[in-house]
C-alpha cells in the first residue's frame, strides 16, 4: 500500500512498538530507583529530569512505552474478539439470539463508558489486568454493532446462501464466507479501538486507578499531577508522556484514514477532480 | 426545416473522463439536431455515452467528466408570460456551453428540465413532494404567491394523474410509479421547451412502464415539448420516438426517423440491435445477436469503433472514422456513419437480407 | 410517535441496568472492602461508628436481609432521591453535593457542545461544498491533526501555556472564591467567564475536528446523490441546494453520531474538569476516587448516566423531527 498516510502512520506505530520491545534493554537506570536528585530538569545524566522522589523520567517513559503500547494492543485485541463474536453470532443467527445481543449492545453503548469504568476499577484490585478487563467490558459494543450490520448484509448475499445450500457447516460459513469478507472492517476497527483504548487507559491511570508502581504513560501523568508539576512549571514531566500518547494516536489515525480512502472510492474523487480542473473544462 | 422550428443544435460535442490511468473518451464528436415538439430517442448499449451526452447538453457533468469541445445552440421560443414569467429571456439563439453561471441558472428548468431513472433517488427524501415542486416556482417565478404556487402544484399533479393530497406526502410514502409521475410533474412545472429523460421507466414494472409512456406521449403532444429520451430498450423507443439516434462507443452511428430505422436500419450495428429482439410475427428466424462486447473506452479501436464486431468490415474500416452523413437518396433524412455507404468504396447499398446473412455467417464462423 | 415510545422504554431499561450495576458492583468486590477503606481512612483521621455503618450498609454487609430485599430497599431509596451520604464530607448527602456541582458542568459542557457541534457542522458543510479549494485544503489537514490529540493532554498543555506561562487565565476553580461572592453580580459573571474560558476552549478545539470531519464526509457522499444534481438542474440558489437538499440529509448521520458520542463527550468533559480543577461533577468524581468516597462515586455515576440517557433521548427526538422516514417505522 503506497498511500503516504498509511506509511507514515505505520512508521510511527512501528517506532513505538520497537521502543517498547527493545528500549528497556538499553536503559541503565531502573525506572523505580529513587535518588536524592529531586525534581531536576533535563540533564546529561537524566535526559528528562527526575521526579519528586528522584526517579529518572526518561527511563520511566521508555518502560512506560512497553506497558502502554502492548497492554493497549492486547486489550484492543480482546475487545475485537468479543465484538466479533457478538457481532457475527447476532448478525448470522438472527431471531431471539440477535434480539438479545442487540439489546445488550445498545445498553452497553448508551451507558457512559468512562464513568462506568471508573466505578468498576475503583472496586477491584489495582493493576493492568483490572484496567484491561474494565476497558473491554465497557467498550466492546461499538465494533459489535458495526460488525453485526455488516454480517447482516453479507448473510443475505448469494454466496452465503450457496454455501448453505451446499451443506457447509455453520461455523465454516461464519468463518470463511462471512468473517473473511469482513476482515477489512475488522482491521480498521482494531486500529480505531486501539486509539480509544490507549486514551482511556491513560485517562484511568491519570485518575490513579492503576497500579502506580508500574510505569505507563498515564501513570507518569498521574504522579506529575499529584506532585503539582503543572503549577510548578515542570514541563519535562508532563509534556513527554502526553506527547507520546498524542503521537501514537495520530499514527493510528493516519493508518485508519489511509485505509478509509483506499476502501471508499467516493472519498478520493478529489484526485480526479484536481486533474479535471487543470485542463479546460465546461461543467 | 424552417429555422423557427429548430430547437437544439448539438455540434461536435466531445466529453472526456479524466481517470487515474488515462482519459476515457466517453463522447466523441457527436452532432445532432432537434426540432420543437420532437421526440428523440438516444439508444445504445450501456456505456456508449448516451447519458453522458445528455448530461453534457444540460451542463450537469461532474468531475472527473468534462466537455472538451463542441457547442450546443439553443433556439429559445417566443417569449410569453407563461413561459418566461417576468424574467427577460434571451430571444436569440445561445450556446448553452457559453452561458454564464447566472444565465445558466435562469436557463435551467425554464427551458430544459430532467427526469432521472430512479425517482427514489431524484426526490429529496426529507422534503415533501409539494415543496419540491413548488421550490422551482419560488425560485424562478418570484411574482407568484404561495397560494398560486400551490394551485399550480395541484394542477401539475392532476396532469400526471396523482391526487392533490399527495402534496404533503414524502417520497418514501409513494410507490415507484407514483414517484416517477411526481418527477415528471416537477419537470413540467415551468413549461420547458425540452425535457431530458434518462431511462425513466427502466426501474418500473412493465405495466407501470406502459402507463408512464402513454402519459409522456400525451403530455408532449399537448404541450408541444421536445423530449430527449434515453434508453437501451429498443421496443420502447420505436413506439415513442419521432427520431432515433444510435450511439456506439461514444460516437453517433445512425440517426433516422423511427419508421426509417425500423424498416431499414442502415448501420450494421443498428441492424444487429434491432434484430436482437424477436418479433411477434413473421417467419422463423435464427437469432444471432452481435458477437463480441463493447470496447473498453480507454482504448477505442481505430477507424470505425465497430469494425471488430462487424460482419462487413473491410479495408478503410480499420483506419478511417466514417462520417455521419446522408447516404441514400430514398431517405435523405437518415444519417449513417458507415463506409458501406461511401460512394468512394462501394456503389451498392446493402440490403436487410445481406445484413442477416452476414451476421449469421459471423455467428457460424465463431462456433466452428 | 411509536418510534419515540419504543426509545423511551429502552432508555428506562438502560437506567435500570445502571442502577443494578451500581447495586451489585460493591457487593462483588473481592476481599473485605469495608475494613480496607476504614483502614486507609483512619490514617487520615478519626472514623466514626456512623461512617463505618454507612460503609457497611453500602456494601450490604450490615443487614441480615436477603439480597433481594436489600435491592428493593435500594430502589426505594433512589426513588426518594436518596443517594446516600458522602464519606469524604460526612454526613452531607451525596445528592446535595451533586446538585451544587452539576450546574457548573452543565454550563461548561452545554456551551462547549453547542459551539463545537454547531461550528463543526457548519465548517464541514462549507468545506465539503468547496472541496478542493484553498479553504478546504487548509482546514482539512489541520482538523485531521487536531482530532487525534487527546482531550486531557490538550487541556494540560493549554493550562500550562496560558495559565502558568502567560498568566492570562486562572489556574483552577470556577470563579475567584477568595474575593467574590456567589451571586448574580457582574463581577461574579465575569469571573466565571474567565475561569470557564480555557476549559471550554480545549473542549471545543478537541471535539470540533471530529464533527467537522464527519459532516464533511457525510456531505461529500450526499453531494453525489441524484437529488442534489436535480436540485442543481432546477436552477435553485446555491444556498438552498447546500442547506435544504444536501446538508439536511447529510446531517442525519451526524445526529446519530452525536447520540453515540455523548458518552465520549461526557468523558472528555470529566477529564477536562479534573485537569482544570473546575468545580463540576468531573472534579467531584476525581476527588471521590482519590478519597475513596464510594457513595459519591456511585451517585455521580447514576446522575451522569441519567444525563447521558436524557440527552440521547433528546437527540432521538431531534432526529425524528428532521427525518420523516423514521416517524412511521418502528425501528431502524
Amino acid at each position: 500500500m503506497s498511500n503516504p498516510k498509511v506509511m507514515i502512520g505505520c512508521a510511527i506505530v512501528g517506532f513505538f512498538m520497537v521502543v517498547g520491545i527493545v528500549g528497556p534493554f538499553f536503559m541503565t537506570s531502573n525506572p523505580n530507583a529513587t535518588s536524592h536528585l529531586f525534581i531536576t530538569p533535563p540533564s546529561p545524566a537524566h535526559w528528562l529530569g527526575t521526579t519528586v522522589v528522584g526517579e529518572d523520567i526518561f527511563s520511566q517513559l521508555v518502560y512506560g512505552t512497553r506497558t502502554s503500547v502492548f497492554w493497549g494492543l492486547g486489550t484492543s485485541l480482546m475487545v475485537m474478539v468479543l465484538s466479533v463474536l457478538v457481532g457475527l453470532v447476532g448478525g448470522y443467527f438472527g431471531s431471539w439470539v440477535d434480539d438479545v445481543l442487540t439489546l445488550l449492545t445498545n445498553v452497553s453503548l448508551v451507558l457512559p463508558a468512562l464513568p462506568l469504568a471508573i466505578v468498576l476499577a475503583a472496586y477491584f484490585p489495582r493493576g493492568p489486568l483490572t484496567i484491561s478487563l474494565v476497558i473491554v467490558f465497557t467498550n466492546w459494543a461499538w465494533q459489535a454493532r458495526v460488525l453485526r450490520s455488516q454480517t447482516l448484509s453479507l448473510r443475505s448475499r448469494e454466496f452465503v446462501m450457496a454455501a448453505c445450500a451446499s451443506g457447509e457447516t455453520t461455523w465454516r460459513i461464519i468463518f470463511y464466507e462471512i468473517f473473511l469478507n469482513e476482515i477489512g472492517l475488522v482491521v480498521a476497527g482494531f486500529v480505531s479501538t486501539t486509539i480509544y483504548v490507549v486514551l482511556t487507559w491513560a485517562g484511568l491511570e491519570f485518575l490513579g486507578l492503576g497500579d502506580g508502581t508500574i510505569p505507563s504513560w498515564g501513570s507518569i501523568l498521574y504522579w506529575a499531577q499529584q506532585a503539582g508539576a503543572l503549577p510548578s512549571g515542570l514541563w519535562w514531566w508532563f509534556v513527554p508522556p502526553g506527547a507520546c500518547i498524542a503521537l501514537l494516536g495520530a499514527g493510528l489515525s493516519l493508518i485508519n484514514i489511509g485505509i478509509d480512502e483506499v476502501v471508499d472510492p467516493r472519498l478520493h474523487i478529489e484526485r480526479a477532480a484536481k486533474v479535471a480542473k487543470k485542463q479546460k473544462e465546461v461543467t | 426545416m424552417a429555422t423557427n422550428d429548430m430547437l437544439l443544435e448539438v455540434k461536435n460535442v466531445s466529453v472526456d473522463y479524466a481517470v487515474a490511468n488515462g482519459t476515457v473518451h466517453a463522447v466523441s464528436n457527436v452532432s445532432l439536431t432537434l426540432r420543437r415538439g420532437e421526440i428523440l430517442c438516444l439508444a445504445g448499449e450501456s456505456g456508449c455515452g448516451k447519458s453522458t451526452l445528455a448530461f453534457a447538453i444540460a451542463r450537469l457533468l461532474r468531475p472527473p467528466a468534462m466537455t472538451t469541445s463542441g457547442s450546443v445552440i439553443y433556439y429559445p421560443g417566443a417569449w410569453t408570460e407563461e413561459r418566461g414569467g417576468k424574467n427577460t429571456q434571451p430571444t436569440d439563439p445561445v450556446d448553452i456551453f457559453q452561458l454564464s453561471p447566472a444565465q445558466l441558472r435562469t436557463f435551467r428548468w425554464n427551458e430544459l428540465s430532467i427526469v432521472f431513472q430512479s425517482a427514489m433517488n431524484s426526490l429529496n427524501p426529507v422534503m415533501n413532494v409539494g415543496t419540491q415542486i413548488m421550490d422551482v416556482l419560488q425560485t424562478h417565478r418570484p411574482e407568484m404567491g404561495a397560494g398560486s404556487r400551490k394551485k399550480r402544484a395541484v394542477e401539475l399533479l392532476e396532469l400526471v394523474g396523482i391526487a392533490p393530497d399527495c402534496l404533503r406526502r414524502y417520497p418514501h410514502e409513494l410507490s415507484g410509479g407514483m414517484r416517477q409521475r411526481v418527477a415528471i410533474a416537477m419537470a413540467m412545472a415551468l413549461k420547458p421547451e425540452l425535457i431530458i429523460m434518462d431511462e425513466p421507466t427502466t426501474a418500473l414494472d412493465v405495466v407501470v412502464q406502459h402507463e408512464i409512456l402513454e402519459l409522456i406521449k400525451s403530455l408532449c403532444k399537448e404541450f408541444l415539448m421536445a423530449l430527449i429520451f434515453i434508453t437501451h430498450d429498443l421496443s420502447l423507443l420505436l413506439e415513442l420516438a419521432n427520431k432515433v439516434a444510435v450511439m456506439y462507443a461514444g460516437k453517433m452511428v445512425e440517426i433516422a426517423s423511427s419508421k426509417d430505422l425500423y424498416l431499414h436500419p442502415r448501420q450494421p450495428y443498428s441492424y444487429g440491435l434491432l434484430n436482437s429482439f424477436p418479433s411477434l410475427h413473421g417467419p422463423w428466424r435464427k437469432m444471432v445477436g452481435i458477437l463480441g462486447s463493447p470496447p473498453d473506452l480507454h482504448k477505442i479501436p481505430s477507424g470505425c469503433a465497430f469494425h471488430e464486431r462487424c460482419p462487413f468490415a473491410f479495408g478503410p474500416c480499420t483506419t478511417e472514422v466514417p462520417d455521419l452523413c446522408s447516404m441514400t437518396t430514398e431517405s435523405p433524412d437518415q444519417l449513417v456513419a458507415c463506409h458501406l455507404y461511401n460512394p468512394h468504396y462501394t456503389t451498392t447499398i446493402p440490403s436487410a437480407s445481406m445484413f442477416a446473412e452476414g451476421y449469421e455467417a459471423l455467428a457460424e464462423g465463431s462456433t466452428r | 410517535m411509536r418510534h419515540l415510545v419504543r426509545r423511551f422504554l429502552f432508555y428506562t431499561f438502560a437506567v435500570w441496568v445502571a442502577i443494578s450495576l451500581d447495586f451489585f458492583i460493591p457487593r462483588l468486590a473481592p476481599g473485605d472492602p469495608v475494613a480496607a477503606i476504614v483502614g486507609k481512612m483512619s490514617m487520615k483521621g478519626y472514623v466514626s461508628p456512623q461512617m463505618r455503618d454507612t460503609l457497611a450498609s453500602m456494601f450490604g454487609l450490615d443487614t441480615k436481609d436477603p439480597l433481594w430485599v436489600q435491592y428493593f430497599k435500594y430502589l426505594d431509596n433512589l426513588l426518594h432521591g436518596n443517594l446516600g451520604n458522602s464519606i469524604q464530607y460526612f454526613p452531607t448527602p451525596v445528592g446535595q453535593i451533586i446538585g451544587r456541582d452539576i450546574w457548573w458542568s452543565v454550563m461548561l459542557g452545554g456551551v462547549a457542545v453547542l459551539i463545537s457541534f454547531g461550528l463543526g457542522c457548519l465548517i464541514g458543510i462549507v468545506t465539503a461544498w468547496k472541496r478542493g479549494t484553498v479553504l478546504d485544503t487548509i482546514f482539512s489537514p489541520i482538523m485531521n491533526f487536531l482530532s487525534a490529540i487527546p482531550y486531557f493532554w490538550l487541556a494540560l498543555l493549554a493550562l500550562y501555556v496560558f495559565s502558568y506561562l502567560l498568566s492570562w487565565f486562572p489556574l483552577s476553580g470556577g470563579y475567584d472564591d477568595a474575593n467574590i461572592d456567589l451571586g448574580w453580580s457582574l463581577d461574579f459573571i465575569g469571573s466565571v467567564a474567565q475561569h470557564a474560558f480555557l476549559p471550554a476552549l480545549t473542549l471545543v478545539v478537541s471535539s470540533l475536528a471530529g464533527w467537522m470531519l464527519m459532516m464533511r464526509n457525510s456531505m461529500i457522499i450526499t453531494l453525489s446523490e441524484d437529488y442534489v444534481l436535480i436540485a442543481k438542474a432546477k436552477g435553485l440558489t446555491e444556498r438552498r441546494i447546500m442547506f435544504r437538499y444536501a446538508a439536511h440529509n447529510a446531517i442525519l448521520p451526524n445526529i446519530t453520531g452525536f447520540a453515540i458520542a455523548i458518552s465520549t463527550i461526557v468523558s472528555g468533559q470529566l477529564l477536562t474538569e479534573m485537569v482544570f480543577s473546575y468545580p463540576g461533577i468531573g472534579y467531584a468524581l476525581f476527588q471521590a476516587v482519590s478519597g475513596q468516597d464510594y457513595a459519591m462515586l456511585q451517585g455521580i455515576f447514576l446522575i451522569i448516566t441519567l444525563a447521558v440517557l436524557g440527552t440521547n433521548f433528546l437527540a432521538d427526538m431531534l432526529y425524528a423531527f428532521l427525518d420523516p422516514r423514521v416517524r412511521q417505522e418502528g425501528s431502524r
